[in-house]
């Protein structure tokens, strides 16, 4: 239960910093995208279930906030909580090259299906532009940023998990 | 006694995650159905986050304005010596726009232009978050219907159209750029009247363009002239600034010249911009 108020609260707190602090700090005209490192982190700490929950609330405040129908992001966001919730089985605290290979490779999906789902519709094809615009830029930044910001969810969850490891005793 | 509780609440992720695409399909459905009714409902979301973002954007200034304080001594000396480079020629520019202005005004005279826009009731609005996605571009300010601020109307900075509003919340508002990927604005060539489609496009938008579109073959055109709002457009006032164009040539259909437009509104370092609360009038309502 407290999980989930903190979850959440992640949730809201990096949508803050995507969407208010981060664009002073725009580099090549691109935001890392910081519920994407949410997402991964909390799918890496707690599994599957976790991620999907966790891409599906980030994934509808988006829809809310920017988007023009609802749930195409948590659809997106989703997909990656699910998939990155494999490597859950595999969390070793002392690991931060893992999920910062993790963080990369689902912003670079994420890219991907973002420009297939608002952009290819839109009928623009010059797929090695925008990779080269937007994608890559954001593979780049979303990485370097992570670094610090995983640190700071891992730091919560281990937080937590002494909580809940002292609730249940 | 915990195991037991642990298998109850079990779900498989697998179920997990169609039952929740299921439901965002079902949601898209729904918003796309029914965009109307759905408004009030992401009004309320953004009710809630559109404070917390102002809150924050005014520390972002305030850490951005220190940080400006820091910047070294040398670089204000140089700049200083660029700007006294700059002011000389503007002196000489000036005088020639100066002369520009009375043939201005009698051009205004000719073509009947209308009021000048700066007689347009305005309200300020300042910029709290941008479009997180490198793709589009648009922002939110910190006004909404409560300041009287409606659907399409125009919103302009310094002298030149910004964009136009997108969608209304109680205090905030979203404004879709002219450079934006999806936006397209019926323009006209100050000087002949020649009409043309602006389109924001993605690619041109790192060298600061837009792309133009449609101009007539026979329209006598030239490097540097004002693009404004046209008349026929019936979301944008016309006689709007928008920028000046450049690079004209016959498109690839041979029908008709496309050309770039640099516009004035310097869109990288926006921070606040004026809305428009004057809307152009609809056909229907002038039938009456």
């Amino acid at each position: 239960m407290l999980r989930c108020i903190v979850v959440f609260l992640e949730i809201i707190f990096s949508y803050l910093l995507q969407s208010s602090v981060f664009p002073y700090f725009e580099l090549a005209n691109v935001v890392p995208d910081i519920l994407l490192i949410l997402i991964v982190s909390t799918a890496f700490f707690k599994g599957q279930n976790a991620g999907v929950l966790t891409g599906f609330f980030a994934g509808l405040l988006m829809d809310f906030c920017i988007g023009n129908y609802l749930g195409i992001f948590a659809i997106l966001y989703m997909i990656i909580g699910y998939f990155n919730g494999y490597a859950a089985k595999i969390f070793d605290r002392e690991d931060y090259l893992l999920p910062l290979g993790l963080i990369a490779v689902s912003e670079l999906v994420y890219g991907f299906l973002y420009y297939v789902f608002f952009v290819l519709l839109n009928g623009r094809l010059t797929i090695g532009y925008y990779f080269g615009r937007v994608i890559l830029p954001r593979v780049i930044y979303t990485t370097f940023a992570a670094v610090l910001l995983y640190k700071l969810f891992q730091g919560i969850h281990l937080l937590l998990l002494r909580f809940e490891y002292r609730g249940k005793r | 006694m915990r195991r037991k509780h642990k298998v109850k609440i079990s779900v498989r992720p697998k179920h997990l995650l169609y039952s929740l695409v299921f439901l965002c399909l079902l949601l898209l459905y729904v918003s796309y159905r029914y965009s109307d009714k759905l408004a009030p409902l992401k009004t309320s979301v953004g009710n809630l986050v559109t404070p917390m973002q102002d809150g924050i954007n005014m520390v972002g200034t305030y850490i951005t304005k220190q940080l400006e304080l820091f910047e070294s001594k040398k670089a204000l000396q140089e700049e200083n010596r660029l700007l006294k480079e700059q002011i000389e020629e503007l002196k000489s520019q000036n005088s020639i726009l100066i002369a520009d202005g009375y043939e201005l005004a009698q051009l205004r005279e000719l073509y009947e232009v209308g009021k000048k826009y700066s007689d347009y009731p305005m309200i300020a609005a300042s910029v709290i978050s941008r479009d997180t996605n490198g793709y589009y571009s648009s922002f939110v300010v910190n006004k909404g219907f409560e300041d009287g601020i409606k659907k399409d109307m125009n919103v302009i900075a310094g002298n030149g159209l910004v964009g136009i509003v997108t969608e209304v919340g109680r205090n905030f508002c979203r404004i879709r750029a002219i450079i934006d990927d999806t936006s397209y604005v019926s323009g006209m060539f100050l000087k002949t009247t020649d009409t043309c489609d602006i389109r924001g496009d993605i690619e041109l938008l790192d060298d600061g363009y837009i792309r133009v579109e449609g101009i007539s073959l026979n329209a006598k055109v030239e490097e540097n002239y004002e693009v404004v709002t046209s008349h026929i457009s019936d979301k944008y006032l016309p006689g709007i600034l928008i920028g000046y164009i450049h690079n004209i040539e016959v498109d690839a259909s041979n029908m008709a010249k496309r050309a770039y437009l640099l516009p004035v509104v310097d869109f990288e370092h926006i921070e606040n911009v004026l809305i428009i609360t004057q809307l152009k009038e609809r056909m229907e309502s002038e039938s009456e």
